[in-house]
């Protein structure tokens, strides 16, 4: 019997355990204010998806607090919405389809504009012009132009619209090999241990890394000037109207200015 | 030279913690729905002689036994959101988690059920009890001591799993790590006590179950 009431005992700590944790992550529900007027995914905030892994645009600092361009760049938009902000750290791959899935309300992770992404999201007007760029080691004699990636192996993230100037640029060069990673820690540190030659990268990125670590260097010439922009979902054209507008203002009172010189100048 | 350096982990606690509190609080959600699913369809595949609802959980047990847990929850996630059912991503991997344990749960039951001895059944036919009050008195009982075992390897194994639900953007223990390799380009720390920290979890469940074996064999003996 005594077995019994332990037995009996160990159950209730144990779901008692289990409620507290389940309440945990549960969203207080929030009272109604007013009509969701930006149509949003919840009323009243802005929620934003990017992929924090990618300086000097989005990613954590050494506290692991989410820094960088679009950040900043976010915070300005639902402050001329009116909107509380919530930021979603999610994988890059999956950021364009858990925007239609309705996740999010608005994508700014560095985004570039391109015809095929056009077909299932609407890009608002474009915040900042970033071609792809070249980056090797600091030691590397043999990469000196573009010609000389023939018969390298090259490392790209993929689903980024580095990906697509990296298949072209393969099809002109011939490549010894096209490596595709999920994120870009992954490519450099590959190239760290020697196991690939090169990466292919947008030139905000490698800029970045260099200025970070001297290991590195860039070659002279980029491709493809790509516009990058913020990218909401295609129904809600209320939200896009109000964010373009919010660009606007950011470039127009100086705003801009200031989020660049703290984030992307190259000094 | 690369130099080892765990002290840059320490900013990263709090982040840890919250990590880990997901990892836990998904892996107990997912037991326990997965264990009530997988012991309800194991008993009914062995009790029930009809047919269709043998080809039914035959079907149910396959699709998610042999398929692997990322595309279920890819499936589940983005698939199904894209036909209009939307989850959210913790919704999503308990979903998916639930019924991937639930069919391999409802596999170790069948097998500790086949386990018991015949007699058991004749003896509870032959005090007049019904097939449901058999099973729920007197065969389900033993069957779950024999199958605590391999049930607390399914725990762990939940736990590991789980850690796929990074790729959906919820940020539990492996996300962590994933966060702490992308900021610091440490890869050797970050994934040392992202390890650690998933294996004292499993020695936790080890020791439970240890402790729940002892109890529950006393009982009985």
């Amino acid at each position: 019997m005594n077995m019994r009431k332990k037995f009996g005992k160990l159950v209730l700590i144990l779901i008692s355990l289990i409620l507290v944790l389940s309440a945990c992550g549960d969203k207080s529900s929030t009272e109604e204010i007013s009509e969701n007027k930006y149509n949003t995914v919840e009323n009243g905030v802005l929620t934003v998806g990017f992929c924090a892994t990618w300086p000097p645009f989005e990613y954590r600092d050494n506290n692991g607090d989410l820094v960088g361009f679009d950040v900043d760049l976010a915070k300005e938009i639902a402050k001329d919405l009116g909107l509380e902000i919530k930021f979603c750290d999610a994988d890059y791959q999956g950021l364009i389809p858990s925007l239609q899935k309705g996740d999010y309300d608005i994508v700014i992770s560095c985004l570039a504009k391109s015809e095929s992404r056009e077909e299932t999201i609407s890009f608002t007007k474009k915040y900042y012009n970033n071609p792809s760029s070249i980056i090797v080691m600091k030691n590397n004699n043999d990469i000196k132009s573009i010609e000389d990636l023939a018969g390298k192996v090259i490392g790209v993230q993929y689903g980024t619209a580095d990906e697509m100037i990296a298949n072209s640029l393969n099809t002109d060069y011939n490549f010894k090999e096209l490596k595709t990673y999920k994120l870009p820690p992954d490519e450099m540190l590959d190239m760290s241990q020697g196991k690939i030659d090169a990466v292919i990268v947008s030139l905000a990125y490698s800029l970045n890394q260099v200025k970070q670590s001297s290991n590195f260097k860039i070659l002279d010439s980029t491709f493809g000037d790509k516009e990058i922009a913020a990218a909401v979902n295609k129904s809600n054209i209320i939200l896009l109207e109000a964010v373009n507008k919010s660009i606007e203002r950011i470039y127009e009172d100086g705003t801009y200015d200031k989020l660049n010189d703290t984030w992307l100048s190259v000094k | 030279m690369y130099k080892i350096d765990f002290s840059i982990l320490s900013s990263w606690i709090p982040h840890l913690l919250k990590g880990m509190l997901i990892t836990i609080e998904l892996s107990i959600i997912t037991f326990i729905i997965g264990s009530i699913l997988g012991i309800i369809i194991g008993s009914l595949k062995s009790s029930i002689k009809n047919k269709i609802i043998n080809i039914i959980a035959s079907i149910y047990v396959e699709l998610f036994r042999g398929t692997p847990v990322l595309v279920q929850l890819f499936l589940i996630y983005f698939g199904l959101g894209q036909l209009g059912l939307l989850f959210t991503p913790i919704q999503a991997g308990i979903i998916t988690f639930s019924l991937n344990t639930g069919a391999y749960v409802s596999e170790i039951i069948r097998g500790a059920i086949l386990g018991i001895d015949k007699g058991q059944f004749e003896a509870a036919s032959a005090l007049g009890l019904s097939t449901f009050k058999c099973y729920i008195y007197i065969i389900l009982p033993q069957a779950i001591r024999i199958a605590i075992p391999p049930l607390v390897n399914t725990i762990s194994a939940i736990l590991k799993d789980t850690s796929l639900i990074s790729t959906i953007a919820v940020i539990d223990l492996t996300r962590v790590g994933q966060m702490i390799y992308t900021s610091t380009f440490r890869p050797f720390e970050a994934f040392i006590a992202i390890g650690c920290i998933y294996l004292f979890l499993n020695i936790c469940i080890v020791y439970f179950s240890k402790f729940l074996e002892k109890k529950i064999n006393f009982k009985y003996c």
